[in-house]
């Protein structure tokens, strides 16, 4: 397969350090419990930070989501460590909203691959352009191509 | 249990009144081995089949809707009851069809039903499935249905005379296609967490520009056994 085109939607491209991976791991596991159980001011305090679109892909695509793998996917996000990337015309964007995660991962591309393109979005969280705006993602996606 | 049906099959549940239908079929060696189970002597074997094997809950009569005679089997197997190691929002299918049925399609229609109630009616993530190497026929029908051949093959000596017949192990992705054929592809992978539902509205404004091809990728999805740098069933797109 070769990819002319890739757009990376604030991935996930640097380790975190050692000592703090094991507790966003732990802390997740238990963020992704209170995504089903939790209502009224509690879902308030640990989600307010989630649009409510977002909320809902959690539930509905692991209904059923065990401990493990919540723990072992984690594990993969905060472990991963991108080593080189060349050839295609890469682009990531990120939301100002979450710049305080995506800010350091663009900046790791940048390092590795100058030409990459990076765009921000004004006053978006992860993945909010796509939702609120896919109109304006279509229309970027053509032009790109 | 629910019932549904695509042009020329019904699935149903299985009653004790296709005694005489199964064993029709299943006295047949030639079916039964290619499945693993051996051939009913009696009707009474197939009815405490029926009994006993059949009344699960997932497990399906193919009826044949121009006789309404039973010609087939069909289920699937949850995480837990399959016999191969699957993710625990996996599900494992198998089936197995009269021999004066066979290489009319009518297997292939059938399994694209069920991996249809499967991902939409189920929202199970994905679908595995074997064959015994001595029974290509089943395995080019998964092909036909979109599975790709994980390379991974496994002895069954549970079942009727597997010990010296390795089977091999099949896997189909959650993924959406939409689009139209020869324009460029685009490839949408979510991220953590996300369904590819998520990308729909996007996928409406572009199926004219693009072949679409949307993916469920994530660790969560793909169970315990997955990792982000194993995207091991883009084979599907051949």
């Amino acid at each position: 397969m070769t990819v002319d085109h890739a757009i990376m939607d604030a991935a996930p491209l640097l380790p975190l350090p050692r000592w703090l991976e094991g507790p966003l791991r732990y802390y997740q596991s238990f963020n992704v419990w209170t995504c089903y159980h939790w209502t009224g001011f509690w879902r308030f305090v640990f989600h307010s930070h989630y649009f409510d679109v977002l909320l809902d892909e959690c539930r509905k695509v692991f209904p059923f989501g065990g401990r493990r793998s919540v723990l072992d996917g984690y594990k993969s996000v905060y472990t991963n460590k991108l080593e080189a990337i060349y050839g295609a015309d890469i682009h990531f964007w990120y939301g100002t909203k979450e710049a305080f995660v995506a800010k350091p991962q663009a900046e790791h591309l940048l390092k590795l691959y100058p030409s990459v393109h990076i765009e921000v979005f004004p006053k978006m969280n992860h993945g909010q352009m796509l939702v609120d705006h896919p109109d304006e993602v279509a229309c970027r996606l053509l032009s790109i191509t | 249990m629910e019932n549904f049906e695509t042009e020329r099959l019904r699935f149903r549940a299985w009653t004790e009144a296709d005694a005489e239908d199964l064993f029709l079929c299943a006295s047949d060696p030639d079916v039964g081995e290619r499945a693993g189970w051996p051939p009913h002597q009696t009707v009474e074997d197939s009815l405490m089949v029926i009994k006993n094997i059949f009344s699960n809950g997932h497990t399906w009569a193919l009826e044949l809707k121009e006789t309404g005679h039973v010609i087939g089997c069909m289920g699937y197997y949850p995480h837990g009851e399959s016999n191969i190691e699957i993710g625990e929002h996996d599900v494992e299918v198998g089936y197995w069809i009269g021999k004066p049925y066979w290489n009319k399609g009518y297997c292939t229609e059938a399994l694209h039903a069920m991996i249809d109630y499967c991902f939409r009616r189920r929202g199970y993530n994905n679908i595995w499935a074997d064959y015994f190497v001595d029974n290509p026929a089943s395995g080019r029908v998964m092909e036909k249905c979109g599975f790709s051949d994980t390379g991974r093959t496994n002895i069954l000596s549970k079942l009727y005379h597997s010990d010296s017949r390795p089977v091999k192990i099949m896997k189909l992705f959650n993924w959406y296609v939409a689009g139209t054929e020869g324009k460029p592809t685009l490839l949408l992978l979510p991220g953590l967490g996300v369904s590819y539902q998520i990308f729909f509205p996007l996928i409406e404004l572009l199926k004219e520009e693009f072949r679409i091809y949307a993916f469920q990728v994530d660790g969560f999805t793909l169970g315990r056994c997955t990792r982000f740098d194993s995207v091991d069933g883009l084979s599907v797109m051949r």
